[in-house]
């Protein structure tokens, strides 16, 4: 059934982050309409982000379509909107327009920098927003900045927006009325920073970092194996640290290391190369065995598609496959969150740009000729 | 702090930064969090003092010995009193302690229950202890960090926590708006592995004709000519144009010092851009090197470009960024100990509450004891009694 059965959602998305966001609370079992271009397509993320999604594809460059839409938002529960790479929504009324029309809704708005300050509505991307905010003070392979690979900031404002839409609802509740809820990328990528902080106007700082693209500290850090595979050990408490040392056989050379009361950086690096020297004598099945039996924490560093069958996700049931009609047979990602005792339904692919129009148009009440009258006009696809 | 959740009493039994984060995010929102820690206190109180300070602002301790059977009857007495509680031991654990869900359940069936672990209840892996960087590498999130040409990097955002708990934050609204629909409690399941498949879920797909996920070059600059870091004579900015869009095309060829690309035939379509992606990267990199970085970014966003800075020391200057203070991102309260605490925080704006700046730092430990347990409805001869017991810190 889900935490949102029988919530009805219409999302208005731009960027990166609304996709993140529908995928959970459709499959919460929210009932989320998708508003697309005519023709809009899907990209290889769609399959799963969009997944048990419907889509109403709609052209609101003119008032005939954003009529349609704001006949919709009186029929719905939740109203998302989701700044483009112009810093704007595609939706023409104003929040407190669409509102007064329907005082239990809640509007959820996911922009660019806010709505104050200085950049407020200047051009919105994620990467602009992690390179803006510091994300991309990251180690890599090349001296300077490095990009990140995950959109950061629009998993954090996709996730903060759940926080915003459940507590609104929760209120909504208990009060009878909807409001108006918003977060940002700004704040999405702030959210993923929360070390930014400050003591008595001194930043509070942790200890000294040798930084590189393997790790910081000498047990919780990539090592090459001896055959060319990477693991991640992952010991940063006292016991498993001694465990680990144990293991390698390195407690002589440690306890030497440790007289010789070097600076943190330099027995760092020591320490580093010390484990190096370990692991790179052993190819990586040997090392999992070793690790599995001393109960140290330990995963090899993989592609993502490695997991499609590995013992755990399968056990698990984290791995579905459903039938899309272009695609035939899908294997995908199951539910993000487990309710417990609840079996999660298996989602409908996600829709083609259009896919749900007459059916959303008639739960409108318009008339199928009415809708045919949108599609000569091309209103509607 | 005020704000929507105010009124809903939360009990943070997790440590580290996977199960903490979540409860500080209700606390933002103005939920009262109750952190219960073991008497000697949580083991993060250790860690990175940045790292526990800001995963548990906003938070009251109360230090249980849950060993204890007179330990137990205060927590079973706070969850009583509670709305939500969150933990996140190994499996097995919370049944030891006696704090598990049918325990609990029994107690306060209104209870949202949340638990996080790294591999979920049950599995092979369910025994193994799991932390952010494991769960990076597993799931494919280090290696698709270096790129097809490099070997895997550890990324410094704790990303695979912070999404669990941000997950498990907005899960829990979710089931107090439907617990007031129904007058269901529950229990709600995070694990670590579901997170990292949630943020890899490109990669995580099978089916005929795949498409590979898209990776950075291998200068790790970002996802192609238009859309990647580049460096100017001082320092870095970072270039976005709209995929085929040829109007932002144009306008960027038409900025002062890159009107050569639009001379060039091999980038006069957006097809043509993607096929002679690295040559155009490459007159890129020329003439973005031959000028500093606020001429670049004037030139650009006077053409309309989207373009920015690329920052690296955001964190020393964030509480100087106009942009962030007119959007009250932070939070400050006084500590009892360090003085004034400024922090990040306050992510969401709602019209029909207000969600105060200032609010609680974090706690130290035991801060709370007394005023929680004169709530609880604990006489001060009772409370003197459990701690001489060493059931409470």
């Amino acid at each position: 059934m889900g935490l949102l059965s029988g919530i009805r959602v219409l999302a208005v998305l731009e960027g990166l982050a609304g996709p993140l966001h529908v995928q959970l609370l459709a499959e919460q079992g929210a009932d989320v309409v998708l508003v697309e271009r005519p023709g809009q397509a899907r990209t290889p993320s769609d399959l799963v982000r969009l997944r048990g999604c419907r889509s109403l594809a709609v052209d609101l460059e003119g008032t005939a379509g954003q009529a349609l839409i704001a006949r919709l938002t009186a029929h719905v529960d939740v109203l998302l909107l989701e700044a483009g790479v112009d810093g704007s929504v595609r939706l023409a009324a104003p929040p407190s327009e669409i509102a007064a029309a329907n005082p239990k809704l809640v509007i959820a708005r996911i922009t660019g920098y806010g709505d104050a300050g200085p950049l407020a509505g200047a051009a919105v991307h994620d990467h602009l927003l992690a390179a803006r905010t510091g994300l991309y003070n990251q180690p890599g392979w090349r001296p300077g900045p490095t990009f990140l690979t995950l959109p950061v900031p629009s998993i954090g404002a996709a996730l903060l927006a759940l926080q915003a839409i459940g507590s609104a609802l929760l209120q909504r509740e208990r009060t009878g009325s909807g409001q108006v809820v918003s977060t940002s990328l700004l704040a999405g990528s702030l959210a993923n920073q929360p070390g930014i902080i400050w003591s008595d106007g001194q930043a509070v700082a942790g200890s000294p970092l040798a930084r590189g693209p393997l790790g910081y500290m000498p047990l919780y850090r990539l090592y090459e194996c001896a055959d060319g595979e990477w693991v991640h050990l992952g010991c940063l408490s006292a016991q498993f640290q001694r465990r680990t040392i144990r293991l390698f056989g390195i407690e002589s050379d440690v306890a030497a290391l440790e007289a010789r009361g070097l600076p943190v950086l330099e027995h760092q690096q020591a320490m580093i190369e010390l484990v190096a020297a370990v692991i790179q004598r052993e190819p990586f099945a040997v090392w999992s065995q070793r690790l599995e039996e001393a109960d140290i924490p330990y995963a090899r560093a993989q592609h993502t598609s490695d997991l499609l069958d590995d013992p755990q996700v399968l056990h698990q049931g984290l791995r579905i496959s459903i039938d899309d009609p272009r695609l035939g047979e899908l294997q995908q990602m199951s539910a993000v969150v487990a309710l417990s005792g609840e079996a999660w339904p298996l989602p409908a692919p996600a829709p083609e740009a259009g896919q749900n129009t007459d059916a959303i148009c008639a739960e409108v009440g318009l008339s199928p000729a009415e809708v045919a009258e949108l599609r000569r006009h091309r209103v509607l696809a | 702090m005020s704000g929507p959740l105010e009124g809903v009493r939360v009990i943070d039994l997790s440590q580290v930064i996977a199960g903490p984060y979540g409860p500080a995010l209700l606390a933002q929102s103005g939920a009262d969090v109750v952190k219960v820690e073991p008497l000697e206190g949580e083991m993060w109180r250790a860690g990175p003092p940045a790292s526990f300070q800001s995963l548990n602002s906003g938070k009251r301790s109360l230090p249980i010995n849950l060993r204890s059977a007179e330990g137990r009857a205060v927590m079973h007495r706070l969850c009583a009193w509670a709305d939500v509680l969150v933990e996140n031991f190994r499996p097995g654990v919370v049944e030891r302690l006696g704090v598990d869900y049918a325990t609990i359940a029994a107690v306060n069936p209104r209870l949202i229950y949340v638990s996080v672990s790294a591999f979920g209840a049950s599995g092979p892996y369910a025994h193994r202890p799991g932390f952010d960087p494991l769960l990076q590498a597993m799931a494919g999130t280090e290696c698709a960090q270096g790129g097809p040409h490099n070997p895997p990097v550890f990324m410094s955002v704790a990303i695979t926590d912070f999404t669990t708990a941000m997950l498990q934050a907005g899960m829990v609204t979710l089931a107090l708006f439907d617990r007031e629909r129904t007058g269901k409690g529950r229990r709600l399941e995070f694990s670590l592995l579901r997170s990292a498949l949630y943020l890899n879920a490109e990669g995580f797909t099978r089916y005929q004709g795949r498409v590979e996920r898209p990776l950075p070059d291998q200068g790790q600059h970002g996802f192609g000519p238009l859309d990647r870091m580049y460096r100017c004579a001082d320092d870095w900015l970072f270039l976005y144009l709209p995929p085929a869009d040829d109007a932002c095309w144009l306008r960027l060829t038409a900025a002062s010092g890159l009107q050569a690309l639009a001379a060039d035939a091999r980038f006069e379509t957006a097809a043509g851009r993607v096929q002679h992606a690295e040559a155009l990267a490459g007159a890129l990199e020329a003439a973005f090197g031959s000028d500093g970085r606020e001429r670049w970014l004037a030139t650009l966003e006077a053409a309309g470009i989207p373009c920015a800075p690329v920052i690296v020391d955001y964190s020393s200057h964030f509480f100087s960024d106009e942009q962030a203070l007119a959007n009250r991102y932070f939070v400050w309260g006084m500590h009892p100990t360090s003085g004034l605490v400024q922090q990040v925080g306050n992510y969401l704006d709602f019209s029909a509450t207000t969600t105060d700046q200032e609010g609680r730092p974090y706690p130290t430990l035991g801060q709370h004891i007394d005023e929680l347990m004169a709530e609880l409805g604990y006489g001060p001869g009772e409370v003197a009694a459990l701690r001489a017991a060493g059931a409470i810190g």
